[in-house]
């Protein structure tokens, strides 16, 4: 049956409770490749659920009290299906993102120590050192792309330490994680290249899962791959949907993050200018940055039972995004969404999720940016965004700048040396 | 005034100790100490410590309760 003619579809569903229908479309809309920011507006102007009639169809929720909602009733929504805003299932089995209670908490335990503040801090000097030496080899030059040389390099490196990967492999392993993480149907018909680099990551991790099974060592990898829930092991599927997600994870959110916070610098001297003269002030603005700029602008739910929500009937599968970068933006949560500010206080903003399912690696996430914010002004304090008329957005279920030249003004003469 | 903090609502997003330092601090696996301790009284002094980090609480798993 025609899905607008259908009276058990989810569009027809959405019609008759009078919620608006509208084609969202963040698959193929090129709209969100130019510029996604007046996507996010114009969802929140819509509604605070609305169904968008885009690929498979899917509820969209804009607000940060429905979103919060949602998220705490795990057993009406599922998280089982991550990216259903294409139009063709993708075979992602993301870990522990995809899993529901009561699956869900024990391997989530088996994560969260690794990532804990406590854990991270202890990180935190083998951070700052290989953010000072990423930088050091930039400062000489006249510019450098900064997604390439550092926004991508930073996190990726720390998190392959973590696991145990091989670090003369990072290009390679980024290259690949990237392609799984933005499907684009656009350049990439039927998605043939994306599946192949999942595979390409399932097979390394096969291969180095079962060297650090034979021969353990103090990594991220030999102490998940021998973990136990109730006495044993983690099957094969649901291991290398961790590991995944722990790399991936672990490095192209913050990249996206990064990313963006420097080309809002780059392009605002005033707000660097004030983070370069009291970096005292990082930390709040990494949080701003974060509410802006997470490197995560959705997460999704399916609908795990019939029941009805704000007025319209859910039926089993119905599909939900869940807008975090628009509820970042709600004006009943934030005082001036719309405006930019370093010194926000309180800034709850939902760019790592809540509930159950928040970023395990939230508190690792911070603590790159803040370092990067620190070390990167105190040895390159001026910049500017270069040309950007070859890059775009990737809006997937993350977010980031396809690329960002940024030209070092070192050249400017000191005004005091000028005397 | 008395606060508690809910355990099924804490995740261990960690923001209460960053906006209320003096009176909020984790535990070891980074979520709020008071887990357990029931209603706590807020040391005089501290109450504004102890508003900041209820605002400051995306999961909204502090409860103030003011005198």
């Amino acid at each position: 049956m025609d899905r607008d003619t259908d009276p058990l579809s989810a569009e027809a569903r959405a019609r008759a409770a009078g919620i608006p229908v509208i084609d969202f479309d963040i698959e193929l809309d090129p709209q969100f490749r130019a510029d996604p920011a007046p996507k996010w507006q114009e969802a929140l102007d819509t509604g605070p659920l609305f169904y968008s009639s885009a690929a498979r169809g899917f509820w969209v929720v804009t607000r940060y009290d429905l979103l919060r909602e949602i998220v705490h009733q795990p057993e009406r929504f599922s998280s089982r299906e991550i990216y259903l805003f294409y139009r063709e299932p993708l075979g992602f089995f993301d870990i522990p993102t995809q899993l529901d209670p009561p699956e869900h908490l024990p391997v989530r335990r088996l994560v969260q120590p690794l990532l804990s503040p406590a854990a991270v801090k202890e990180m935190e000097p083998a951070i700052r050192e290989l953010t000072i030496g990423l930088i050091e080899g930039l400062a000489d030059k006249p510019g450098c792309e900064f997604n390439a040389d550092f926004a991508l390099r930073l996190p990726a490196l720390v998190i392959m330490q973590q696991l145990g990967l091989p670090l003369e492999r990072e290009r390679e392993l980024v290259e690949v994680a990237l392609t799984v993480a933005h499907p684009d149907s656009s350049a990439d018909p039927g998605l043939v290249r994306q599946r192949a680099a999942a595979e390409r990551v399932d097979e390394m991790w096969r291969t180095v899962i079962a060297e650090r099974r034979a021969d353990p060592r103090d990594d991220w990898t030999s102490h998940l791959a021998t973990a136990e829930i109730d006495g044993r092991k983690l099957d094969d599927r649901t291991l290398l949907g961790l590991m995944g997600t722990l790399l991936r994870g672990g490095f192209d959110t913050t990249a996206g993050t990064l990313g963006y916070s420097f080309h809002r610098l780059g392009t605002h001297p005033e707000e660097r200018r004030a983070l370069i003269e009291d970096p005292a002030r990082i930390p709040d603005a990494v949080e701003e940055f974060l509410r802006w700029y997470g490197g995560v602008p959705l997460i999704t739910r399916t609908a795990a039972a019939d029941f009805e929500f704000h007025g319209a009937e859910i039926r089993e599968g119905d599909r939900f995004v869940l807008l975090l970068r628009a509820a970042n933006h709600d004006p009943d949560a934030f005082e001036h969404p719309c405006s930019f500010a370093a010194d926000r206080a309180p800034n709850k903003h939902l760019a790592f999720g809540l509930g159950q399912h928040r970023c395990a690696g939230m508190h690792l996430a911070r603590a790159e940016l803040a370092i990067a914010l620190e070390e990167w002004h105190k040895r390159i304090p001026d910049y500017r965004v270069g040309d950007m008329s070859e890059s775009h957005h990737e809006v997937s279920q993350n977010i980031r700048l396809s690329s960002m030249p940024l030209i070092f003004e070192r050249d400017r003469e000191p005004a005091t040396s000028r005397a | 005034m008395k606060v508690t903090v809910d355990k099924e609502l804490c995740t261990g997003h960690a923001r209460c100790a960053v906006a209320g330092p003096r009176f909020y601090s984790l535990d070891e696996d980074g979520f709020n100490a008071l887990i357990g301790a029931g209603q706590v009284e807020v040391p005089p002094g501290l109450e504004e410590e102890a508003r900041a980090g209820c605002r400051a609480c995306p999961e909204e798993a502090i409860a103030l309760e003011e005198e």
